[in-house]
């Protein structure tokens, strides 16, 4: 059933609060925990698991608001976390719209897929091509880790996100 | 799927992605390094940052307090600000005994340069996916901060404002890779610079590199920075030599500078702002 305007409104205030916390857990220092010194990118499966369950548009900007707010502290990033989530969030909610539903399994390989290339990206761009010496080091004892954290953490966030997906606002 | 690429949601879309695109490119290309966005929604946001900074102290107390370590705490904290000031004893004696005039304690700074303007900051922020300890504080450029100042904790240097926006910055720590610095060894005046190092940085440390293989720098010397051609004052400590090992690459010698305080666990900070290489020269 088609939701209201006034139902809508209070289901993306809904998302944009959980995107905000999901920001201040993952890039405050100490209120989310590092294991072994992995970091988990709270913002990259939450973004894109909203996104699964919209219309391109709503998706797209639900990306690019994640982003935007992570761009806030990002040290190296011209924009790139807000470009990148708000690419990745607009294919995703594409892919449930024409292609495949939007389930555990569909969400889990979309998150677990942004997060590593996410981690890729970052990593060539950022670390890489900046030239820093062993850079090998850091996707092996960073990324590799976070990504796999990352990973971990998706289904956790996906079932307590879809009761919020599904609640009749 | 054919009319996903005809819709205007799509060209909106693609609008919205070359906009953000065309704000990368400019800011790219002028070498700011910030967006337009950014500068705007940090303003906003800024405030929630430094709430979820004050709560993850409250948990972080609360914790400790439960593991019944605060005691240790305070211990080590005793104990760090007392090696703190044998440092800055130690490095006062060497200075003395070169008559060197130019040489000023870290802690002595705003003494003997009048100009220099410390303003007090928390660390509000962490950028996840930085492993180098990037953060963000809550002064930016309207509090006087300007891109470069240098960020202390106590007597001790922890980085450099890499870009300040209005209302919080973002600084770069002293393990960067990217961060370098003139710097030289208290005891024995070799003149070097200190970087960060990916591999080393894992362990919370920076470089003091490209040293002659002779190097007289040992365990536990002091090495703090030169002042050479930056815009970084002279006679800040950045930390304590922890080990000395040969390049792979070539055939210089690095000391493994550890720094004199944790910088990932950093909830407040000092900016030094006011400082100029002129005004130092004068």
């Amino acid at each position: 059933m088609e939701l209201t305007k006034r139902q809508k409104t209070i289901k993306y205030f809904c998302y944009c609060l959980v995107i905000i916390i999901a920001d201040l857990l993952q890039n405050t220092s100490g209120l989310f925990p590092e294991i072994f010194g992995a970091r988990c990118f709270l913002l990259l499966p939450v973004a894109v698991i909203f996104a699964m369950g919209e219309d391109m548009l709503a998706g797209a900007f639900i990306g690019l608001f994640s982003g935007l707010l992570w761009d806030l502290t990002a040290s190296v990033h011209l924009g790139f976390n807000c470009i990148y989530i708000t690419v990745i969030c607009f294919i995703a909610s594409a892919l449930v719209s024409y292609i495949v539903r939007d389930t555990f399994v569909t969400s889990l390989i979309s998150c677990i897929a942004a997060t590593v290339l996410y981690c890729l990206l970052y990593w060539l761009l950022f670390i890489v091509i900046r030239g820093v010496d062993s850079a090998e080091m850091t996707i092996l004892s960073f990324y590799i880790p976070s990504a796999v954290y990352t990973a971990a953490v998706t289904p956790l966030l996906y079932f307590i996100l879809r009761r919020l997906k599904k609640y009749k606002f | 799927m054919k009319n996903l690429f005809k819709s205007n949601r799509f060209k909106l879309i693609i609008a919205v992605i070359a906009l953000l695109l065309v704000g990368m490119l400019l800011c790219a290309a002028n070498g700011h390094g910030e967006t337009a966005q950014s500068t705007v929604i940090g303003t906003i946001f800024t405030p929630a940052h430094r709430i979820a900074g004050r709560i993850s102290d409250v948990l972080d107390k609360i914790t400790s307090n439960a593991k019944g370590d605060a005691q240790y705490e305070q211990k080590i904290d005793e104990l760090q600000k007392e090696l703190g000031e044998l440092q800055n004893q130690l490095a006062d004696y060497n200075s003395l005994k070169a008559q060197n005039e130019l040489y000023k304690d870290a802690l002595e700074l705003k003494e003997d340069n009048p100009d220099f303007k410390y303003l007090k900051a928390s660390v509000i922020g962490r950028d996840s996916a930085n492993p180098y300890c990037s953060f963000t504080v809550g002064k930016g450029s309207v509090s006087g901060v300007k891109d470069g100042d240098a960020v202390l904790y106590g007597k001790y240097l922890v980085g450099v404002i890499k870009k300040a926006y209005p209302t919080y910055s973002v600084v770069s720590s002293i393990i960067d890779p990217d961060f370098s610095v003139s710097a030289y060894d208290i005891n024995t005046k070799e003149l070097s610079y200190v970087t960060g190092d990916a591999e080393i940085a894992k362990n919370g440390c920076c470089k003091f590199e490209n040293l002659d293989s002779s190097t007289k720098i040992s365990y536990g010397s002091i090495i703090a920075t030169a002042g050479i051609s930056s815009a970084m004052p002279k006679d800040i400590i950045i930390g304590t030599v922890r080990d000395i090992n040969d390049e792979i690459t070539d055939i210089s010698t690095y000391a493994l500078v550890e720094p004199g305080t944790d910088i990932e666990k950093l909830d407040e900070c000092l900016i030094l702002t006011g400082f100029s290489p002129e005004s130092e020269a004068d």
